[in-house]
Parts: C-alpha cells; sequence; structure tokens
C-alpha cells in the first residue's frame, strides 16, 4: 500500500451519512439480485456503527439543499474552512459553543456577530426539537 | 471528523468474483481489506469512495486471480488536533475519563484536562467538577463534549521481539498461553487519541444547556 495524499479533503457528517446510506442501499439491491452475496463483516460492522452514531448527531435532518444554503449563508463572516465544518457538524445552539468552535473568537467577533451566527444556524438547519422548545417557551409566555 | 485520503495498492479479485463489473469487485476487494482497520499515520478507514485510477488486472502464473494496481479514495476517521467532538463517557477511572464516539472509544481524558477543581470519587467510581461549591458529575453514558489534544500511532504488528523466547522448542499449550497473556497484557490500540475539556463550554452537554 502506498499513501499518495493522507489529506485530500475534509467531510462533513452530512456527507458520510448520505455516502453510507447510499452504499447500503446498493449493497442491499445487490444482494436481493444475487442471494449469495456475502459483505465482509468488518465492512458491515463499520457501517452500521457509523450510521447510528451519525443519526443521533445534527446532520441526521440537514439535507444538500440546507448545506449548500448553509455555506453560502456563512461567507459573510470569513470563517475558515474548518470553523464551518464544525459548526455545521456540531450545529451551535449557544454563543459559548461558539467560542471553542472559532478560534480567537472575542477578538474576531462582536457578541452580536455571534448571536446573528447563531440565528442563522437555527433558521437555515432547523430541526424538529427546536420547535418543541420554542413551543413551550411561547406557551409559558402565554401562561 | 472524517477526511479522504488517497491511496494506491494492488488489488486481488479472485475468480468467483469474475462475474462482478470491475468497479465493483474493486470496491468489494478495498473494503474487505480496509473497512474498520487502523492504517498507520493515516486513520481509521471507513469505506471507499471512489477509484481514481485501476490498471489492467494481470494473472500470474500459478494463480488465477486478477491483480490490478488502484488507485482510490478512502473514507478516514481522523478529527484534526483541536476539532471539538461528542460522545459518550464510557468509564471513569483514576487515570480519567474514557469516551466514545460510538464507531471509536480508544479516547481517554486524562485528569489533567479536565476543569480545575475536578476530583475523583472512588467510592462512586465517577469524576465530579466542584464549580463554585455545587458538584457537577460526569456520569457514565453521559454525552460529553470535548476538544482533540493530541493523536498517537502504535504499530501493532508483531515483531520478532515480542513474539517470545526461542531456544527451546515450544509446545502447543506452550505457544497458546504465551498468546494468552500478550493479549491480555499487550492492549495497546493502533490509533489512540487524547481529550481535554478544561475549557468553558466543554465536558457533559448537560452542563452548558443547548441541546
Amino acid at each position: 500500500m502506498e499513501v499518495i495524499e493522507s489529506r485530500a479533503a475534509l467531510l462533513s457528517n452530512f456527507e458520510v451519512l448520505q455516502l453510507l446510506n447510499e452504499r447500503m442501499e446498493s449493497q442491499k439491491q445487490r444482494q436481493k439480485e444475487y442471494p449469495n452475496t456475502e459483505y465482509a463483516e468488518n465492512l458491515r460492522t463499520i457501517q452500521f456503527e457509523i450510521k447510528t452514531a451519525l443519526e443521533k448527531s445534527a446532520c441526521s435532518t440537514q439535507d444538500e439543499r440546507q448545506v449548500v444554503a448553509f455555506l453560502e449563508e456563512m461567507k459573510k463572516w470569513s470563517l475558515t474552512k474548518a470553523e464551518k465544518l464544525q459548526i455545521l457538524n456540531l450545529r451551535p445552539q449557544t454563543p459559548v459553543e461558539l467560542h471553542i468552535l472559532i478560534e480567537e473568537c472575542e477578538e474576531r467577533y462582536t457578541g452580536e456577530e455571534l448571536d446573528d451566527i447563531l440565528e442563522v444556524v437555527t433558521r437555515v438547519l432547523p430541526r424538529d426539537d427546536d420547535y418543541v422548545a420554542e413551543e413551550e417557551e411561547q406557551q409559558e409566555g402565554e401562561a | 471528523m472524517f477526511i479522504l485520503s488517497v491511496l494506491k495498492d494492488t488489488i486481488k479479485i479472485e475468480p468467483a468474483d469474475f462475474r462482478k463489473p470491475k468497479q465493483e469487485a474493486i470496491t468489494d476487494e478495498v473494503n474487505k481489506k480496509y473497512a474498520n482497520k487502523v492504517v498507520q499515520e493515516i486513520g481509521l478507514c471507513i469505506s471507499l469512495f471512489d477509484i481514481i485510477e485501476a490498471s489492467e488486472g494481470v494473472i500470474h502464473h500459478g494463480d488465477g486471480c486478477s491483480y490490478v494496481k488502484a488507485t482510490f479514495r478512502m473514507v478516514i476517521f481522523r478529527p484534526f488536533i483541536n476539532e471539538v467532538l461528542t460522545g459518550t463517557i464510557k468509564s471513569c477511572s483514576e487515570k480519567g475519563i474514557r469516551v466514545s464516539v460510538g464507531f471509536f472509544d480508544d479516547i481517554t481524558i486524562p485528569p489533567g484536562c479536565l476543569q480545575s477543581g475536578s476530583s475523583f470519587d472512588a467510592e462512586e467510581r465517577v469524576w465530579i467538577w466542584n464549580y463554585d461549591g455545587e458538584k457537577l458529575y460526569m456520569d457514565i453514558e453521559e454525552q460529553i463534549r470535548f476538544q482533540v489534544l493530541s493523536e498517537v500511532f502504535t504499530d501493532t504488528t508483531p515483531t520478532p521481539t515480542n513474539i517470545g523466547p526461542t531456544g527451546r522448542r515450544q509446545s502447543a499449550a506452550d505457544a497458546t498461553a504465551a498468546n494468552d497473556l500478550a493479549a491480555n497484557s499487550t492492549k495497546i490500540p493502533p490509533y489512540a487519541l487524547t481529550g481535554s475539556i478544561a475549557t468553558d463550554g466543554l465536558g457533559p452537554i448537560s452542563w452548558w444547556g443547548g441541546q
């Protein structure tokens, strides 16, 4: 084995989950066509484990459109590639989370800018559990 | 968390797989060889991403297999240093906290990388962060956010030095006993990560609100 390039590109969790879903689907198809087809155990193990782990994370509800929109919106703030990737993967909800994801956060961004970033994250990458929290707040407000 | 690496290798396709299209045969063989394995200085291999180039198959004398030289891209688990990940606490001991991200669990957070003021409760076997007079527990199975501090690759392939003493011919029983011992004592993972939670925002997710 020979290593040509050890870090050719970064992948987001969303891309990995999408790839695995596609692969597992086509493997199932092939097993239907050729019932004798066996896939290596190590492959099945890691595919299953990663799928389970990623389905619990923020990327499970993302789709291509959301990711493209997210990157478009993030252009405003001149974040590095790694920072954008982590914001996409971890989907921060509080300023304290952004502080650990962005290097020298205090010097580069004001509190309002950070709030704007968080607002974009919740708007562009919506999740059902957010709505629950918001509804609860509303109900509390009404009460 | 995940990266793509470009690798080149000679892939052996067995005659039974000749019915498959070439691309499919290479994909299956690469996955069989690399999936869920650690490659030194590369990381934990997950799955083949795509094939960049593949030579014509060559059949050697005395062997019906077809050998193909292929260049391909592999999905690799290799978080960069300072990357923030979330996982679950697997166990606590005096030596620190063991964390798993589901498919990879050779992650340790040593005592020195916990928040200052953390202490270990030997009776309950759990780490506690004493913050402003409050006791915050780091319970097992709790979700934890941590930062990758360093990575270590260890070559765990057998070398002549750890195969055992020679001079006397070993009986089969001796050999199995020695192997069992070796397997028990040398559990050095081929790829291990050291994490840190010594910054605000890191540690069990429940501490910081949010999700």
